[in-house]
């Protein structure tokens, strides 16, 4: 073993040493040879000081404020991959993918395939060159050319994707929905006016526009499609005041064990904390909940927001008492959306 | 790997965002730290982990449950900011070229990270200099050295855990770290002194 080798093995065993790499016999050894060996004491001096002016676990300093923007641009990043994920062609993809990923038959790939073709055959626009005709919107509605229905100001293009587009045979094929627009004039109370609105919080509506759904709704939630509907804005819309409207309306309906587990998610999960208080809040009208008990050990005790962390120790502990608490309000913090 | 977290990751694979963001509950801001470790910039960092979020999210079908989450999504983590340095790296070099801290009225939250101990936030070193060239010095790094200073020095992720990242051997691990901080070192030594 040569000189070069020597210091190579010594500098591997330097680093194994400041790295906590070795057992506890190896650094009793280790710090034996140090006090014997001035080679290897240099060498370790050498390491130290650099250790010295940046110690292990000096890293980029992450302030609460740059980590909670973070996360909500996150939150609203993540629910649009997962709409652009569920559209139909994205699932045939991932089928395709999923069959060609797996060790499975030629045969059951060639039937994904076929099963391809037909369903781009379905989907294709008839290949007339004369002229472009469009598919009837309804069965009732006249077979117009779709030109002519966007330019009556019906109808509006929506979801337009070129799927195909051969420069040399001029061939093209067009993807889209037309959508018209409608008017519906009735009660709130109405189920039918209910059904429309709780389906468009989940549509790509406007924060505004799924706000003023929850503002209509929220004295509704006798039905559990308004209940689901809320329920599916508190723990997935990406506006923090479209989520804290869905917690409020939520939170009348406590009552009810399904709407306190999405109240329990909100709590342990939404990164507002004003969110956060307003679920905490209605979950503590019920703490003969065990399974609420559970979060606020779980997650409440390390909450960021101090009037939960602080309220959630008095309930763990009278709950061990099996005392009653009086119900506060939050005091007047930031808890800010 | 616990039967909840078990059930998380099979939710999110099919698709279910809030389970996702169970999953990585509590880890973003040693993640984002991470990848701040490969950032020239606090905005570079977020974008970094950002994307990396949203590949593990698109990953997540092809993760096979014999391996810890935690490892596979430090994994994608680090290939994500190992992607974006490269695609950075001339923009990196003209921000050290034309960066004038002297002339910047806002040095501390100017476009490079600043470097404190998380687990002692008083001691946080406050030197906009130091910060900087720990900064510069970082850029010096070969990609497979960064990860490895980056992964046990910073984050003070076993050699073992790091190897396992990296897809590495743990001696090969060591390697790279021994050369990283010799760079470092040779970077820094006005500093040491």
């Amino acid at each position: 073993m040569n000189d070069n080798q020597n210091i190579n093995d010594d500098q591997m065993l330097i680093l194994a040493y400041i790295y906590g790499d070795l057992s506890a016999e190896q650094r009793q050894a280790f710090e034996q040879r140090l006090q014997s060996e001035v080679e290897l004491k240099k060498l370790f001096e050498q390491q130290n000081a650099f250790d010295k002016l940046m110690p292990g676990g000096t890293q980029p300093v992450i302030n609460d404020d740059r980590l909670h923007a973070v996360q909500w641009s996150l939150q609203k990043r993540l629910r649009k991959e997962s709409n652009r994920q569920r559209t139909l062609s994205s699932r045939i993809k991932n089928m395709l993918q999923a069959l060609w990923s797996q060790p499975v038959s030629f045969g059951a790939q060639l039937v994904g395939m076929l099963l391809t073709f037909s369903f781009g055959f379905l989907l294709a626009q008839s290949n007339s060159t004369e002229s472009i005709s469009g598919e009837p919107l309804a069965s009732h509605t006249e077979l117009r050319s779709p030109l002519q229905l966007i330019e009556s100001d019906n109808y509006e293009i929506v979801d337009l994707q070129l799927k195909q587009l051969e420069p040399q045979s001029d061939k093209v094929k067009v993807v889209y929905s037309l959508a018209s627009k409608a008017q519906v004039q009735g009660s709130i109370t109405d189920p039918e006016i209910q059904n429309l609105l709780a389906a468009s919080i989940k549509n790509d509506v406007s924060d505004s526009t799924r706000l003023d759904i929850i503002e209509a709704l929220k004295d509704q939630g006798n039905r559990s499609l308004v209940k689901d509907a809320l329920s599916y804005s508190l723990l997935n819309d990406p506006n923090p005041g479209v989520r804290m409207a869905a917690a409020e309306s939520l939170a009348k309906l406590s009552d009810n064990e399904a709407v306190r587990e999405v109240l329990r998610q909100a709590l342990s999960s939404d990164i507002n904390s004003g969110i956060r208080v307003a679920a905490f809040q209605a979950l503590i009208q019920h703490l003969d909940d065990q399974k609420t008990i559970e979060t606020l050990k779980s997650y409440s005790l390390k909450d960021s927001n101090q009037y939960i962390r602080d309220f959630s120790k008095r309930v763990i502990n009278d709950n061990k008492n099996n005392t009653q608490l009086p119900v506060e309000k939050s005091p007047d913090e930031t808890t800010q959306i | 790997m616990e039967s909840i977290e078990k059930d998380l990751i099979e939710a999110a694979q099919q698709g279910n965002v809030s389970a996702f963001e169970q999953l990585i509950n509590g880890t973003e801001r040693k993640m984002l730290s991470i990848a701040a470790g490969f950032a020239a910039s606090p905005d570079d960092a977020e974008d970094i982990y950002q994307d990396a979020m949203i590949n593990a999210f698109r990953a997540l079908p092809k993760f096979r449950k014999d391996s810890q989450f935690s490892t596979w999504l430090y994994r994608i983590l680090v290939n994500t900011a190992i992607s974006s340095r490269r695609k950075l790296k001339s923009k990196i070099n003209r921000l050290i070229t034309f960066y004038d801290p002297q002339n910047d009225e806002n040095t501390s939250i100017s476009g490079y990270e600043q470097y404190g101990s998380e687990s002692n936030p008083e001691a946080q070193l406050s030197n906009d200099q130091l910060s900087k060239a720990i900064n510069k010095a970082l850029a010096s790094l070969s990609d497979k050295e960064k990860i490895a200073f980056v992964l046990c020095h910073q984050q003070e992720i076993k050699i073992v855990d790091a190897a396992q990242i990296m897809g590495c051997g743990e001696g090969s691990v060591k390697s790279y770290l021994f050369r990283a901080r010799d760079k470092m070192r040779s970077q820094l030594q006005s500093f040491i002194g």
